[in-house]
């Protein structure tokens, strides 16, 4: 039997692909260095700092990726995997090599941000698509809201070692999640059209 | 000989890091008002970039600065007669989407949102109309750290005469931050192109403003400043522009943005120039001469013949102590490492910028950049930068006083390693760019420590001499205006340069209602 090496763990992106229905997308390595408009993983998005970029949450590829599934800059995008989705505009640059994805930390989705598509909620933020989990000496006393994954709090950074399903979303296509709660609605833990 | 003074600066783009610092602390203090919310005293470019306004550097588009027509030096925008007859159609007006509509969000929905199917987010809208925003789609540094697609991005007119291609390849990806503000240049063609004489350069530093009582908002300087940094103010229908901080240079401070830059690549300071040869500087022939030409003019601080002729004009003993200390002066002339922006738009800018050097330490250990024969210093040519961009940007093309400049940079870098890591101290790297021990020494003072006394040195107006009464102002005025009131312990209104609002001619005029016309009612 031939036997296939696969060096990174896709469990998490081959999950959620069947949810595009065969769209155009791109599977891409997730990077979510610290801006350099804030210190650590500080928030910097005011008003001026806002104004001095995209106004909004940024998602980088590189121009080839890009141009391989027809997304244009500033175009809305959606990336997803197994944890989560979050959306935002993308950033297309030479700076970028391809097969990354980078999203800088610490962009609120309290602002310019639409729905997800494939979840039906308000798009996330770039956590969203990383595991939130800790390690067990944190389970110590057990908290409630804790639970156990490998080396969330640990001496690296590899919970951040993630991929996800990055693909367009038509402006046509953006929904802002302003209508009203109503029981039907609140009662379906996913909204209508999501599986 | 008819000397001047001329306050200037420089910015060393090899420490530029692009943090915005300069641009949001100028932003607070001059232009967070209504009128001027999408204006930017001071911005950072990302070049390769078209920049704000879009395309700025391209005068076959807007038809900034001067150009020789005939031998002689006029405005490109045409003649007088040519402007006049555009006066209310101006076609090389920027409009709000070359800068941007500014915008600010819908904060109070995170408040006030009914219970939604979501979590509410606060969705962009105009702070010119407070429409909303459907999607944001250009600003102010829109392409930072080379986002946007390079064939957008080079659309920048740098890339003049060069097989830009290649540089669209991520192997060959090259990025520099180019901060600007206004260049207060010797030759404004904003003050050349003004039909109400609002716009003038004071007599005594060289600093360009706008007269707020005599602008008429034709917005011809608008169109005609090359680097457009004059805006105009819809709310105050007034232009506005960099004041070069000017309260606080009177009062010896450095300008807002050049105090608060981290990167310490600001230097502010006096050249003295000569007057006489202004004319003929900016009408040399060849664009590439215009470098040369502008150096031409800059007066030595140290001849007596010098400080004769700016004492006969009025400058002050301060402003020629300040001269011969001037950090501008030493950039630019003694070691000629700073060069103007564009000297080929003719306005003999008063900013100029020591070039950036390319990354380049490991590569040579690695043995992947030619060096010259020592090993230390690379050949210019051969850096991740390329030098023709450069050229374009700083000398019309022209790339050996840029060759010149980088050389010094890296030779300062290389003599500095000798001496603190090998503890050999190697002259022969500073013969070939011919500088001495001193001047790199001091090079690496003003550059590389870059000391506040070393970066500002700024003389006091002294406008008590211009007074008639050398007390008269004596306890009335600090550093606030208007109400002659010093800042602590006033509880005034707000002060401003500016005025807030448009003054309209119809508002001066008492409305008074028609008298009531009484109804006749027919009784029969």
């Amino acid at each position: 039997m031939e036997k296939v090496f696969v060096p990174i763990d896709r469990r998490l992106t081959e999950a959620v692909k069947s949810r595009l229905e065969g769209k155009p997308h791109l599977t891409l390595n997730w990077i979510t260095p610290h801006s350099k408009w804030g210190i650590h993983s500080t928030y910097n998005d005011n008003l001026r700092m806002l104004n001095l970029f995209r106004g909004g949450p940024t998602i980088w590829v590189s121009e080839k990726d890009a141009q391989s599934i027809g997304l244009e800059d500033n175009d809305w995008v959606e990336a997803l995997n197994g944890n989560g989705a979050t959306v935002a505009r993308v950033v297309v640059s030479q700076r970028v090599p391809e097969g990354m994805g980078m999203m800088y930390h610490a962009q609120e989705k309290i602002i310019n941000v639409p729905g997800s598509v494939t979840t039906g909620k308000r798009g996330g933020i770039l956590n969203s698509v990383t595991r939130t989990v800790v390690k067990p000496t944190h389970m110590i006393g057990g908290y409630a809201q804790l639970a156990y994954g490998f080396n969330y709090y640990g001496t690296v950074g590899s919970q951040r070692d993630e991929f996800v399903i990055l693909h367009k979303i038509e402006d046509k296509d953006i929904d802002w999640l302003e209508r009203e709660l109503t029981p039907e609605r609140e009662a379906n833990p996913n909204p209508p059209g999501i599986k | 000989m008819n000397i001047k003074a001329q306050f200037a600066l420089v910015f060393n783009l090899d420490k530029c890091i692009g943090c915005h610092t300069c641009s949001v602390t100028c932003k607070n203090v001059w232009t967070s008002r209504k009128g001027v919310e999408y204006t930017w005293f001071n911005n950072v470019e990302s070049k390769p970039g078209i920049g704000y306004p879009k395309n700025w550097e391209d005068q076959e588009k807007w038809h900034g600065g001067w150009h020789l027509k005939n031998g002689k030096l006029t405005l490109k925008s045409g003649s007088k007669t040519k402007r006049l007859l555009n006066i209310f159609a101006n076609p090389d007006l920027p409009e709000i989407d070359d800068y941007y509509e500014p915008f600010t969000y819908n904060y109070g929905h995170l408040q006030t949102a009914p219970l939604s199917e979501a979590a509410p987010t606060a969705r962009p809208i105009s702070q010119i109309d407070g429409s909303s925003i459907e999607k944001i789609s250009w600003g102010p540094n829109w392409e930072d750290d080379l986002a946007g697609e390079f064939k957008k991005r080079s659309k920048d007119t740098n890339f003049k005469n060069m097989e830009k291609e290649m540089y669209a390849e991520f192997e060959h990806t090259f990025h520099m931050y180019l901060p600007r503000i206004c260049n207060h240049c010797i030759n404004p063609s904003c003050v050349a192109s003004c039909p109400s004489g609002s716009m003038y350069k004071r007599e005594e530093d060289g600093i360009v403003l706008v007269d707020q009582d005599k602008c008429r908002g034709w917005r011809m300087c608008v169109s005609n400043c090359p680097y457009k940094k004059v805006f105009y103010n819809w709310e105050s229908g007034k232009a506005e522009k960099c004041t070069a901080c000017y309260p606080r240079i009177e009062a010896g401070l450095p300008t807002v943005c050049s105090e608060s830059c981290v990167g310490r690549i600001r230097y502010n300071g006096v050249i003295l120039y000569d007057a006489d040869k202004v004319s003929e500087a900016a009408s040399v022939k060849d664009d590439k001469d215009l470098y040369k030409a502008q150096l031409g003019i800059y007066a030595d601080p140290n001849d007596p013949e010098v400080i004769a002729s700016a004492r006969a004009n009025g400058v002050s003993e301060s402003w020629i102590e300040a001269a011969r200390k001037s950090p501008i002066y030493k950039l630019a002339v003694e070691w000629q490492v700073a060069l103007p922006l564009h000297p080929e738009f003719r306005t003999l800018p008063m900013v100029w910028y020591v070039p950036p050097l390319a990354p380049v330490q490991s590569q040579i250990d690695q043995g992947n950049l030619p060096t010259e024969s020592d090993g230390m210093i690379p050949k210019a040519e051969a850096m991740r930068m390329p030098i023709k961009y450069l050229a374009n940007m700083f000398t019309a093309g022209d790339e050996e006083p840029v060759i010149l400049s980088i050389n010094r940079l890296i030779a300062m870098r290389a003599y500095q390693r000798t001496v603190h890591v090998e503890k050999k101290p190697d002259l022969s790297i500073l013969e070939r760019v011919g500088l001495t021990q001193d001047q790199v020494e001091e090079m690496y003072r003003y550059m590389a420590i870059a000391n506040y006394e070393d970066r500002f040195v700024i003389p006091t107006s002294s406008g008590e001499i211009r007074q008639d009464d050398f007390h008269a102002f004596q306890g009335s005025n600090g550093l606030d205006f208007g109400n002659g009131k010093s800042e602590c312990g006033n509880t005034g209104g707000r002060v401003s340069l500016f005025p807030d609002r448009r003054q309209e001619s119809m508002e001066s005029l008492v409305y008074v209602a028609p008298p009531e016309v009484k109804k006749t009612v027919n009784k029969e």
